[in-house]
């Protein structure tokens, strides 16, 4: 798969939080680079939906309880 | 909290001024896009000057974060049948609120059409468009 | 009522956007505040989605956290890093919340109340002010919302679509220069105009 980067990546909120610690590089390498088309962040957003701000690539919701993904 | 004083007050002045300057006026809106009255036109190109100053000076003096946007086909097709919508209705999404409080009623179906609107685009995008608007943040 | 003349108008408009962004450090974009509102109930009513955007409002710690979580659900342990960053993450700035948007559009609506209230023009109509606009439909209280609903939704549609209005393209993003403003504004006052030629025969 060619390593294009994902075009949302200048305006993308998550984008910035992943670039700030080496950890979360795994979502970078992951979501934003080569399939990028995968992202739910870009999923909704090619569709003209709304994008909620905590949603991360795989669908998960950043939620204070931390008790993992909801459904 | 002070978010929401400093937005209502915010709106207040926008919708205040939008209705002295005769936007709410589908007569005044008509005469703009007919050329019958230049005062409107005249009034978006120094608002246009001034802005373009004041970003300026702001930019200069402060890092501001200001999101890229890019062009895609909705840039141009959007714009199009806002520009209708503008000239049938005389109204944009801040001015339907100001003729409603300025007593023209009638605005109620412009903003009832306004978020059946919104509401059928991504719809629409879903099933139609091909392209994506290029940013995952706010549209 | 006697408008303001064009240089003191433009000068308020430009003082509101100005201010807008002096106060509140948003871009004015008033179609952004009517797809928020739609998004909302549509991830409320349709999606059946119970998060908030409350829940993005977190502590650095959090935050971290909540990452954290994420991370290992999806990565498994083997992905987390055993020294911490020792500055906090950039936090995720939650987006407006529906009040917060029904609060400008009170605003825009007393605006108008208390601008025509005191300039003496206040006056209820079934329809729109102006003998032109009662010449456009008919004086018909049945066409005249038939045209504003089509109208109301050629402005929801076409702005969320072009993701800007007139305060956010023709007057934010053209006095930036941007490419997309400048090119959406282009398109809608060709629009504006060539509709209203065509309107100017019904009249």
């Amino acid at each position: 798969m060619s390593d294009e980067e994902c075009p949302h990546m200048g305006s993308c909120e998550m984008y910035q939080l992943f670039s700030f610690a080496g950890t979360l590089a795994t979502w970078k390498i992951n979501y934003c680079t080569g399939e990028y088309a995968r992202c739910e962040r870009y999923k909704r957003a090619s569709s003209g939906r709304d994008v909620p701000v905590n949603l991360m690539p795989n669908g998960a919701l950043l939620k204070k309880k931390a008790a993992g993904a909801p459904e | 909290m002070k978010q929401r004083a400093g937005t209502l007050l915010i709106g207040l002045l926008f919708g205040f001024s939008l209705s002295r300057i005769g936007f709410g006026s589908w007569g005044q809106v008509h005469d703009m896009f007919t050329f019958r009255s230049w005062r409107l036109i005249l009034t978006f190109a120094a608002a246009i000057a001034v802005l373009a100053a004041s970003w300026a000076i702001i930019r200069a003096v402060s890092n501001p974060k200001w999101t890229k946007r890019k062009i895609h086909p909705g840039t141009l097709i959007g714009g199009a049948i806002f520009g209708v919508g503008w000239a049938v209705s005389g109204a944009c999404p801040s001015i339907a609120l100001v003729q409603l409080g300025e007593g023209q009623l009638g605005a109620v179906w412009t903003i009832a059409g306004l978020f059946v609107g919104n509401w059928l685009y991504p719809v629409i995008h879903e099933r139609f468009f091909k392209w994506t608007p290029g940013t995952c943040a706010d549209p | 009522m006697s408008y303001w003349p064009w240089w003191a108008s433009g000068l308020a408009l430009a003082a509101v956007m100005v201010g807008n962004w002096l106060l509140l450090r948003q871009m004015m974009a008033v179609s952004g505040r009517y797809t928020a509102i739609v998004d909302g109930l549509r991830r409320r009513f349709v999606e059946r989605a119970h998060d908030d955007d409350a829940d993005a409002e977190m502590t650095p710690e959090e935050l971290a956290e909540a990452v954290r979580a994420v991370t290992v659900q999806e990565f498994g342990e083997q992905a987390i890093e055993a020294r911490q960053p020792a500055v906090p993450p950039p936090l995720l700035a939650p987006r407006s919340p529906t009040a917060v948007h029904t609060l400008f559009f009170g605003g825009l609506l007393l605006g108008g109340l208390v601008s025509s209230l005191l300039a003496g023009t206040w006056a209820p109509s079934m329809g729109l002010h102006g003998e032109r606009f009662a010449a456009l439909v008919r004086h018909s209280p049945l066409v005249t919302p038939l045209v504003l609903l089509f109208g109301g939704m050629c402005i929801g549609f076409g702005t969320r679509m072009s993701t800007g209005c007139t305060s956010g393209h023709a007057l934010c993003g053209v006095s930036r220069f941007r490419p997309a403003s400048i090119l959406a504004t282009c398109a809608f006052f060709a629009t504006g105009v060539g509709a209203s030629f065509i309107l100017e025969r019904l009249l």
